[in-house]
């Protein structure tokens, strides 16, 4: 058991990069106040009486059972239009009808 | 006049549409005129007066030709995280401060097809991530009760809205109370109905196991006539059950009685942490709905006090891998970087407000390896039986009546400093949400605070999976019971 975990700047870092943020030296150290009350909070679970409880995997289990082992699935068919224009009137960067991404291999 | 219309309910409103007492024109422009004056309140993020009002004159057109679709005519407003096909859908986050969806959400394809029309996209915390409204990028909402005190959350907008009389109604969406919160917060009725009741296809995701849409009204006849419209099984979301969605509304028609229906109320929900004045309310209802016949009988639902830990593990886990789409590359904020992760890194930290960023990283951390069996793999046994104690409790009762929040409405930044407190807000809806259980609040009366200010306060009701029509009854019942109570109109 992970009772009280406490992180480190170094592994709170790790896990901003993993997230994909990005924060300052002093937000960091803001947050990761913030981040271990809300650990200390949760820890709570772990002195919940669960020996021999199966975790819940699906809400259908609960309110579905007999859908609970198959989920429905669509037909495979083409549904849509071509909405090229409505999805790229959004989009950060565009040209020509495509979308202009960073530059990923050197 | 204005007012008048105004503070009609939803049912009124449409009898008197059917009647031509006056157009879906004229209600609009009463609505659009409301909202206009009224803005200091922050309830909306988006009003196109022009789109509304059209939607206003097509409604008024398709009457005129003989129509007698459930909703023609009436306007509404909807929570910003559903889906608008060209109409902006922000979620309240700077990241999607352009987005204007190519597609429209079920819930509310369904509501413009029965003729509904559509006013404003409300404010609301980002993401839903939130207890008081105070998490949107565009601003805080107030409480109509009260300038100054929160509206409750998520669905802030949607309630402040409703209670305001800018809307006849209004969607909401709850993942851990943030319909049944803020309706209590407001004076409203709130419903979330079962997991799977209403197609999540077209809403923002925040928690996919939880996420469930749901409304905002005046009454109780209200709230089911429009669940009632939104309801129902679609293709497009694997979780909606197909069955069938039962006439709630219809059913509603005359007296409902609880003579003989069995209430629980669950003593785990009865704690210290409970205002006096909100437990004084709902133990006061609990003896009016015995007096009417009903019995009501204690039950144990042992496992409450881990519900919220738990959680703030498995919510957060759901919406740190919903919300890794938003990477800056196809739709959204983007913030160039010397790499393509700097990209993400600094796309998304410009993007997502502070609870957000909170959220993905408990989220990442409890996923993590090393992490994954003591979090998150606990905190779903530990939903297992918090489950468990709804199912035994229903063997012995028809319904459980419960206060909705532990706090009556309190002021903007009062909590916003201690994110812990604000979850504990949740502590009595989180349970059922994590259950996928059908819930309603619904008013109880009003208490005066410590500071002298007037507010409400709201019971919420529970059922077994698929009754939300026990809850439409109960509700219902205890109205006619009450008397009428509807939010003060501030002119």
């Amino acid at each position: 058991m992970t009772e009280h975990a406490t992180l480190s700047t170094a592994q709170l870092q790790k896990l901003a990069t993993l997230s994909r943020l990005s924060f300052t030296p002093e937000a960091l150290t803001a947050f990761g106040t913030e981040f271990q009350n809300i650990l200390n909070f949760v820890t709570k679970i772990q002195s919940a009486p669960t020996a021999n409880v199966a975790p819940l995997t699906s809400m259908l289990a609960l309110t579905q059972p007999e859908m609970a082992s198959h989920t429905p699935e669509r037909a495979d068919a083409v549904t849509e239009p071509n909405q090229r224009e409505a999805l790229q009137a959004s989009a950060p960067s565009t040209e020509s009808g495509f979308f202009v991404v960073p530059k990923i291999v050197e | 006049m204005t007012q008048n219309l105004l503070t009609l309910s939803a049912t009124q409103a449409l009898a008197g549409l059917q009647s031509k007492q006056f157009s879906s024109v004229e209600l609009t422009h009463a609505c659009l005129a409301r909202l206009n004056a009224r803005t200091h309140l922050n309830t909306a993020i988006t009003v196109d007066a022009t789109h509304a009002l059209n939607m206003a004159k097509s409604a008024d057109a398709r009457r005129a030709a003989g129509d007698a679709a459930p909703l023609l005519g009436l306007p509404l407003g909807i929570k910003d995280l559903f889906c608008t096909q060209g109409l902006r859908t922000t979620a309240a986050s700077q990241f999607l401060n352009n987005f204007v969806p190519a597609y429209e959400s079920t819930v509310t394809r369904k509501l413009w097809d029965s003729g509904a029309v559509c006013v404003a996209k409300l404010n609301m915390d980002e993401f839903a991530m939130g207890g008081s409204g105070e998490n949107s990028a565009f601003g805080a909402t107030h409480n109509p009760w009260a300038a100054g005190y929160v509206p409750g959350g998520s669905s802030s907008g949607s309630a402040a809205a409703v209670a305001d009389y800018q809307v006849f109604a209004a969607t909401g969406s709850d993942t851990g109370g943030s319909i049944r919160q803020p309706a209590a917060f407001t004076g409203l009725v709130g419903i979330k109905p079962t997991y799977g009741r209403c197609s999540r296809w077209g809403m923002v995701a925040f928690a996919s196991s939880l996420d469930q849409a749901g409304i905002f009204a005046r009454t109780t006849a209200d709230a089911a006539l429009l669940l009632e419209t939104v309801a129902g099984h679609d293709p497009m979301d694997s979780t909606s059950a197909s069955l069938p969605v039962p006439q709630w509304r219809q059913n509603l028609s005359g007296e409902s009685s609880v003579k003989g229906l069995k209430i629980g109320l669950p003593k785990q929900y009865f704690i210290a942490g409970l205002d006096p004045q909100v437990a004084a309310q709902v133990q006061g209802m609990a003896q009016q709905l015995a007096a009417a016949g009903a019995q009501v009988v204690e039950v144990d639902l042992p496992h409450t006090e881990y519900a919220v830990a738990a959680y703030y593990v498995f919510a957060p886990a759901e919406a740190a891998s919903n919300l890794a789409r938003y990477d800056g590359l196809r739709f959204g904020v983007r913030v160039p970087g010397a790499t393509l992760a700097e990209t993400y890194a600094n796309s998304r930290s410009a993007g997502f407000g502070r609870e957000v960023q909170r959220r993905i990283m408990i989220g990442n951390y409890v996923l993590s390896s090393g992490y994954y069996d003591a979090y998150y793999t606990q905190a779903m046994r530990v939903r297992q039986l918090v489950a468990a104690d709804f199912t035994a409790a229903f063997q012995q009762v028809d319904v459980i009546l419960a206060p909705t929040a532990p706090s009556l409405p309190f002021k903007l930044g009062e909590k916003a400093a201690d994110p812990v407190a604000l979850y504990l807000e949740d502590a009595f809806t989180i349970p059922v949400s994590a259950a996928g259980l059908p819930a309603l609040s619904v008013p109880t009366g009003t208490v005066t605070n410590a500071a002298g200010v007037v507010l409400p306060v709201g019971a919420q009701l529970i059922a077994p999976h698929w009754q939300e029509a026990r809850l439409f009854q109960v509700a219902h019942a205890w109205e006619q019971i009450r008397g009428p109570f509807t939010p003060p109109f501030q002119a």
